[in-house]
Parts: structure tokens; sequence; C-alpha cells
């Protein structure tokens, strides 16, 4: 484990990533906010320089495997620590460790948030109160800005970017992407993100483009497709975005059908847009299960709900919020009943998008398999001899994939589980606790009982517990948690001296 | 005519005697002496030496022969030597083995480096294999005229409706033709008063799906095909027959002994049940229901394997088992212990190429039951003997029987009163002594 090679390629990804930096200077400028325009300059600057010394002191070279696992890894600490800095420096978030709650449950896009007051009111918007009012826009749109860089991936963005990277690209790309495998679109991986950035661009401009189509307010039309697409769920708005009296009812089933997008795995939409290979899309297992889920859900909401008042649109946009992780809510659905359909929507957090899509959860596909294994497991149970090979479509999948599905089925569960007691400790009730557990792990960002909007319930203690869980949850478990693997800090003596020897 | 065959195992040889006996002048070569041995007691030129170089090949004036068989059994040397022979002028003809090169039981892939005819063993015999099992009591079956018309061996059981009847009375439909009863390995040309009986087989021409329900019909059986299936053994051979059962429709259970072989086998095969056991072992059989099997296919790479575990199976009930074997002399011993059918790639083979070499035989002549009883398939032209009578008088001797006649693409089959025209294709069933007598009457 070389350090050196961590530090040096993390240099290179804070100088792409102290470019973000500047979007919320455009705000920041609109509406006269030169205090926050110079914070966001600053920070830019900042981040950038950061990136030189540690390029200069670390080595930028290529790397072994677990080098790029705790490249990625420690990454999203940083980016996380690093973006919390200016929620502390504008004022919106005076206590850093609410900062760093709120810019992780940006960066790894939960959507949990502990604004309220601080947010535009449906009111301010309908009665045309100029957005230079708030004061913070550019603050706020720093959390779009941080939940779509999140969403497709910053490390995908920096190999996209870097040429340094794209020769180790698959190992990080591997370790960062959301599902069991990374399919790659194009021979050269630099090209595979550079695909994957430009896909994921091109359905941000389209959805932003339909939403000011259908008469929103150029920032929140902005704001609305940099949280959606990442299936991220942030809203500059204090309300549930899916009442009425905030968004049309044309604009909340342009928002169903983005997240719907947002939750299908990149490789199929690649598939539609450069190979116009449509039947490929709909004979996939994974997008047919995913959708069937997904409307599934979403009718027997209707049905049982029907009786109270939930629409048939309103089930459906929470079925595809919570499943694809995205988390915008409707106004009301904290208190639907019976419980069980709340109990479906928290059924959903665990399933999650579609592998290679942008959505949190467990993803379809392992879903899936681990059914098809369980199914396999009886056949076999009743007759040892029989041998059966686990399929996705006709392509068969290989038994070490399969253990790392379970694998990573059974540690989700179990930090599901830890993460419950935690929290359930922490806010004394049942339900809160347990279902903040499932929305942080699965990066959707409501949850139900007293966190149904946002995280101010729960004490300081449990929102660190539930940033980790989110970092955690976004890296698939396995990725994040190699840093708490202690052979990582011990000194070997022969490894060092072995580096020392092949350095220039 | 002149032609080289490269590889003096199996095939090679079975070729080489084949076209030898036609009249025509053979050279084998083989890089193994041992093969070279086994060669010699045939009454062909024999060279010992790599038959894909070109310097042995020019020696042995490739350029003044008309077809080149590669046989060998490695595809690599296949190929190069029938690229060789190509440039030379020569037809050829490869044994591709394997499936990943090849995916048709005869294939042109190759025709661009220089192989006309690129034939797969294992496809040949998977074909075969699951074409005898798909059809109940079928125990052997050719295809004549393109498809067309089906020959097939049936085996008659004790619940048959054609049992102890005379063949005048059984009333066999139009497009229904017996050509021969076999009884205790010997060919009896039947005749109206002829009984057949049990553990008879019957050699019968239908033409079309229809026929072959009536047959089916009558042999005792209203279910137009088998139901339950084990194979045996996942070698290539076994996959595919596996593969092409289990499209048909039919329920499929493929036992391997190798855990890894097994799994290989489940990740080619969709759709069949696959399992690790070894099927000498009473128990394994019984627990996968080898009692409500309807046939069985062995497909191991061990003959003996394969000949004692269809043989455990026969003891077990199943109605038909067939086992893979290599040695062309195992093949007519092993059917004469019970076994319904011996297949052999390596027989399978040489006969395909055989009958694609057309020049090589200007006698069509397909052999059925081990070469006793040929289908010899002629044309009536104005110079025949037997254009423009009917079959009660022509000159044709009376042990043929004239199975159908093909006139402008139809097919019928003749009676007494039928007539021969010129043009006319005729399928005949002839005894092996009398092929020269009927050739004459042509």
């Amino acid at each position: 484990m070389r350090w050196k090679v961590v530090v040096g390629n993390l240099g290179s990804i804070l100088k792409v990533f102290g470019l973000a930096f500047f979007i919320p200077v455009i705000p920041a400028l609109v509406y006269s906010e030169p205090f926050n325009a110079v914070v966001f300059l600053f920070m830019a600057f900042f981040t950038i320089s950061l990136g030189y010394p540690a390029e200069k002191f670390g080595r930028p070279e290529d790397f072994h495997h677990n080098e790029a696992i705790v490249l990625v890894s420690f990454t999203w600490i940083v980016l996380a620590l690093i973006s919390a800095i200016p929620f502390v420096l504008t004022g919106l978030f005076p206590n850093i460790i609410d900062a760093f709650f709120e810019s992780m449950s940006g960066i790894t896009t939960t959507g949990a948030t502990l604004l309220t007051e601080e947010l535009i009111s449906s009111d301010m918007a309908r009665h045309g109160v100029d957005y230079s009012a708030l004061g913070h826009t550019s603050t706020l749109l720093w959390r779009a800005v941080l939940q779509w860089l999140g969403g497709m991936g910053i490390i995908v963005l920096s190999v996209a970017i870097l040429s340094k990277l794209s020769s180790g690209g698959m190992r990080l790309l591997q370790a960062e992407a959301p599902g069991p495998t990374v399919t790659r679109l194009k021979p050269k991986i630099k090209e595979t993100a550079k695909t994957l950035w430009y896909i994921y661009c091109l359905f941000t401009l389209i959805l932003a483009i339909l939403l000011l189509g259908v008469g929103l307010h150029p920032y929140d039309a902005v704001y609305h497709s940099f949280t959606t697409l990442p299936t991220g769920g942030f809203s500059p708005y204090a309300e549930s975005i899916g009442e009425a009296a905030v968004f049309s009812a044309a604009a909340q089933w342009i928002f169903i059908i983005f997240m719907i997008i947002a939750g299908v795995n990149f490789s199929l939409h690649y598939q539609g847009f450069f190979r116009h290979d449509f039947k490929k899309i709909f004979s996939n297992s994974e997008f047919k299960t995913y959708l069937a889920l997904m409307f599934g859900a979403a009718g027997i909401i209707a049905l049982i709900g029907a009786s109270q008042g939930i629409s048939v649109r309103d089930s459906l946009f929470q079925a595809a919020s919570l499943m694809t992780t995205t988390g915008y809510t409707t106004e009301t659905f904290a208190e639907w009943s019976p419980q069980v359909l709340r109990l479906i929507l928290l059924m959903l957090m665990f399933v999650g998008g579609s592998a290679g899509s942008t959505g949190g959860g467990m993803k379809v596909m392992r879903i899936l398999i681990v059914f098809k294994m369980i199914k396999r497991k009886f056949k076999q149970v009743i007759n040892p001899r029989r041998v059966e090979v686990v399929r996705m479509g006709d392509a068969v999948i290989d038994e070490g994939t399969l253990e790392n599905i379970a694998m990573f089925f059974s540690a989700y569960i179990i930090l599901f589980a830890i993460g419950s007691f935690v929290l359930v400790w922490d806010t004394g009730d049942m339900m809160t606790g347990i279902s903040a557990s499932a929305t942080s792990l699965g990066n959707v960002g409501p949850a139900l009982g007293e966190v149904a909007s946002d995280f101010l319930e729960v004490g300081q203690g449990g929102r660190l517990f539930s940033a980790l869980l989110m970092w955690i949850g976004r890296l698939e478990i396995f990725t994040a948690v190699v840093l708490f693997n202690p052979s990582l800090y011990k000194k070997r003596r022969l490894r060092n001296l072995l580096s020392f020897d092949i350095k220039r | 005519m002149k032609v080289i065959i490269i590889g003096a195992g199996e095939v090679g040889r079975k070729l080489a005697e084949s076209i030898r006996r036609k009249g025509h002048d053979v050279i084998i070569v083989d890089k193994k002496e041992s093969a070279c041995e086994k060669a010699r007691a045939l009454d062909v030129k024999v060279v010992k030496g790599n038959g894909a170089r070109p310097e042995l090949l020019n020696s042995l004036d490739i350029k003044g022969s008309d077809y080149f068989f590669a046989a060998t059994n490695s595809n690599e040397t296949n190929i190069v030597a029938c690229s060789i022979a190509k440039s030379a002028g020569c037809q050829t003809m490869a044994r591709i083995r394997g499936l990943e090169y090849i995916n048709r039981e005869v294939s042109q892939r190759f025709k661009s480096i220089g192989v006309d005819k690129a034939v797969s063993p294992e496809l040949l015999v998977a074909r075969k294999v699951a074409d005898v099992i798909t059809v109940p009591f079928a125990i052997d079956r050719k295809i004549s005229m393109g498809g067309k018309i089906n020959v097939t061996e049936f085996k008659v059981l004790a619940n048959s409706r054609i049992k102890d009847k005379k063949i005048k009375n059984i009333g066999f439909p139009k497009n229904i033709n017996l050509g021969a009863i076999i009884r205790d390995s010997e060919v009896i040309v039947p005749h109206g008063d002829d009984i057949v009986k049990e553990d008879d087989t019957i050699v019968v021409m239908t033409e079309g799906k229809k026929a072959e329900r009536k047959i089916l019909k009558l042999l005792g059986t209203k279910k137009s095909s088998v139901e339950k299936v084990m194979v045996i053994g996942a070698s290539s051979i076994g996959i595919h027959i596996a593969n092409k059962l289990c499209r048909r429709g039919v329920d499929v259970k493929l036992i391997e002994g190798s855990q890894s072989k097994a799994r290989r086998a489940a990740e080619e095969l969709k759709g069949v049940e696959v399992l690790v056991g070894d099927a000498r072992d009473k128990s394994v059989l019984i627990e996968e229901g080898i009692l409500r099997t309807d046939a069985v296919a062995v497909t191991t790479n061990s003959e003996e394997y394969n000949v004692l575990v269809s043989l455990l199976a026969k003891v077990y009930g199943v109605e038909k088992t067939v086992a893979i074997v290599k040695e062309l002399g195992v093949k007519s011993l092993v059917e004469t212990v019970g076994i319904d059918l011996a297949a052999s790639p390596q027989l399978q083979t040489a006969n395909t190429m055989l009958r694609m070499a057309r020049e090589l035989n200007p006698l069509k002549a397909i052999p059925i039951h081990g070469g006793d009883l040929y289908l010899l398939e002629m044309s009536v032209d104005e110079s025949s003997k037997v254009a423009g009578k009917t079959l009660e008088y022509s000159e044709l001797p009376p042990e043929c029987i004239v199975g159908a006649i093909i006139r402008r693409g139809k097919t019928m089959i003749p009676k007494g009163d039928s007539e021969l025209k010129p043009g006319d294709q005729v399928l005949t069933f002839v005894l092996k002594d009398e092929i020269s007598a009927v050739e004459d009457c042509f």
C-alpha cells in the first residue's frame, strides 16, 4: 500500500473537483450575494491549489488494486469534508457536523436535509418574490451541484478528464460505480467514462428545458434537473415538491419520467442513444423487473389508497421517488394508511435502482440474482446432484460474482441492523430510527416517522452516524470499509524498502 | 479417379475402403506408423508422413488428383492440407471437430480458405441420435431426396397393432411403404403373406409428418414424440444432443460424472436439468427416474462406459437406448446385444463425406441396417430397360421393392400397375447382392 500514490492521485481529482465551485458563483452574482460569491471563488482556488502540492508530494502514477479502492474510499470522505466548508463559511450551517451531514447527504445523492426555514416557501414563489430576498441561493445551489457530481460519480468524471487515471481507471470505476459489474461501453475506459457523463449531461439538459417549458422558474428548473438525474432529491423548497401547491401536474409527470430514467442502467441508455437498439433494452431482465416492481407497487398503493384520496399520480410519484432513491416526496406520504402502504415504500427503498444507474439501494439486479440463488438452493436441497448456473437473460453469472452478491446482501442487512440500533437509540422512536437507517444506507433521503422530511429530530451523534452510513451505502459497502482495515496502517518495513527502491 | 486421404484413423480407413471398392485409386497418408500399419490391410497406397506438408503432397502428384479428404485428428492440419490441395485443383473435404468453428453438420464456411465442405462429426451424430430418439420405436433413420422422404427402422413391440398380422391385412396407408423386415439380423423382403412378429424391425419409407403419425398409430402409440430422455455424459456430443432434444420440447436430464464438466454443460444448456453423478450407480439412475424415462443416450468419451450404461438402462426397461461408439467394428456387435443404436461419429463422418463426393458415387446407395440392405436412388431415362413398363412386368428382380417414385417433384408410393416413365427417379430397397442386377435394369 503506497500512500503517496493515493495522495498524488487524490491531488489530481481535487483539481477537477475545484472547478465545481465556480457554478454557485453564477447565482451569487445574479441574486447579488457578494459575500457568497467570494466564498465560492475562494473555495475554487483553495481546492485547486490544494491539488497541486498533493500531486507534487505524492506520486500520481498507476496504482495497484488495493490502492485504487483506498483512493476511491478516501476521495469521497475528503470531498465531503471540503464541500462542507462553504456551508460553514456562508453561515448556512454554523455547526461543522451539520455541514458535514448536509454535504455528505448531497454528494452521496441521499438528499436528507437539516434545512427547513432557510428554504424557499411555495408562497414566496407564488407571489413572485424575488429569490434575492433569500440571501443564499448560491449555497442552496451548491447542494444541487454536489448531488449532480456525486450521482454519476466524481471518480468517473476524473477518469473521463484526466489521462493519468485512465490506465488503472477500470479499477476505480469498479470501486465507485453502483452495481456488481461495470459494463465497458467503449474499449477505452476513458471513452467509457466520457460516454457516461455525456449521456448524463444530455438528460440533465433535456430535463431542464422541459421544466422551463412547463413554466418553472429558471433557478428551479436548473436546481431540479441537477437533483433528479443523480436521484438526489434536494430541493430549494421547504414543502414537498410532490405537492400541487409547488409544482403543476405536468411538472410532476416530467419528474416521474426522469426519476424512472435515472434509475435505469446507463449502459441501456447508451444502447438506445448510440445503437438505437431498443429491443435490447426491453429484453433486459433487470429493466423489466425494475419496471414491474415499480408499477406493481404503485398499482397496489393506488388501489388500496384510492379511498383516502391517494391519486394514481401520487402513488407513482412516490413509488418512483423512493425506489430510485431520489427522495422527492408528496405532502402526506408519511401518514398514508393503512401502514402497509408505508411498508411497501420502505421495501422499495431496499431494492433501489438498477445496477449502473445513479440510484442507490441494493439494486434490482442484486435482488433478482439473490432470488435466483435462493431458487437454485431450493432445487439443490431437493436434489443434491443438481448442477445449475444462475443466468441474467442469457448470460451466465460466474460463481465469484454470485458470492459477492450474496455477501453484499448479507452485509447490507447487517449494516441496516446496526444502523437501526444506533438510530432508534438516538431518536427514541422505532419507526423513525429504522427508516432513518434504511434511508441513509440506501441514499434515499426521506424516511418515515419523525424523519419524513428532515433529519432535525436526529441528534448530533446520530447525524454523524447517518453520514457514515450514506458514505458506506454510496460506495456499496466493500469499497468504503477498506479504510477500517487496520493492515492498511501498519508499517511494513519490507514494503517501504521496496517502494523506496522503486522511487525514481 | 484419384483420391488422396490424410489421416488413417477410423474415418480415413473407412473412406479408403469404400472408395477403393468403387474402383478408384486411393492414397492414404498418416504420420503414425501404427495407423499406417492398419491401413496396409486395405488395397491402397499408404504413405507415412505429415499430410499438411506441401512437398509431400506434391510428391503424391496432388495436381493429378480429383478428391482430397482430410480426416486427421487436428483441425488445423486438416484445414492447411485442404487449402494446399485446393490450390492444386482438388475437391476438398475436411473433418472439423469441436463446436467452436462450425455450427452446421456440413458447413461451407471455410470455402474461402480452401475447404469445400467442412464436416462436423459431433453435429452429425447428435442430429442422428436426436432424430432417432424423438420418434418412438425408431432405432435408425435415414433421409433421402433432400429430406422429403424418411426411411426409418421401427421396432415392433408387444403392444403393436400390426403384430402377428399378415402384411396384406395390415392395410398400410397411402404414403407409407414397407421396405423390409429384419428378424434376428436377417433381412426379409416382405410379401403379402409374410407375418410381422414381435421384436422384428421394420424398415419403412414415409413421406411427410402425417404418414409418420399414421405409422406410429399402427405401431401402438398415440403420442408422436418421446417425453422424458436421459443423456449421460456431457461430452460435446452429449451437450449437443441434449440441446437438440430440449429444443424439440423433450424433457431432458443430463447426468455427468465430473463437477466441472457438469458446470460447463449447465452454462451451455438452458432448460436442461444437469446433474452430477455416476450413472453406473444403480441408486443414481433410480433416483433420477430411469423407470419413467423413454430413452437414454450414453455419450461419454469412453466406449465401454457407454455400452455398459446403455445395457443397464435396458435392464431398467428403457424402451430405447443409444450408445456412442468409436470403433466401427464394435457397432454391429453392440447392436446385437440389445442396444438399439450404436452411433459412431466416425462412421457418420465417413458416410457423409462419401455421399457428398458425388462423382465417386455413380450409384447413390444408402446402406440400411449395417449394409445388408441398400436404399438405391436410380433415375429412369429413354434407354432404361424399365422405361415405359409397369412394375409387375418389368425386369426388376423379385427381391427388389420399389419404395417411391418421384415424378416432377411429386412423390408417389407405387403399386404393381404403376408405370415407370423416363425422367422418373426411383427409390428402391435392394439386397446387397442384387445391386448390380438392379443397376442393369436402369
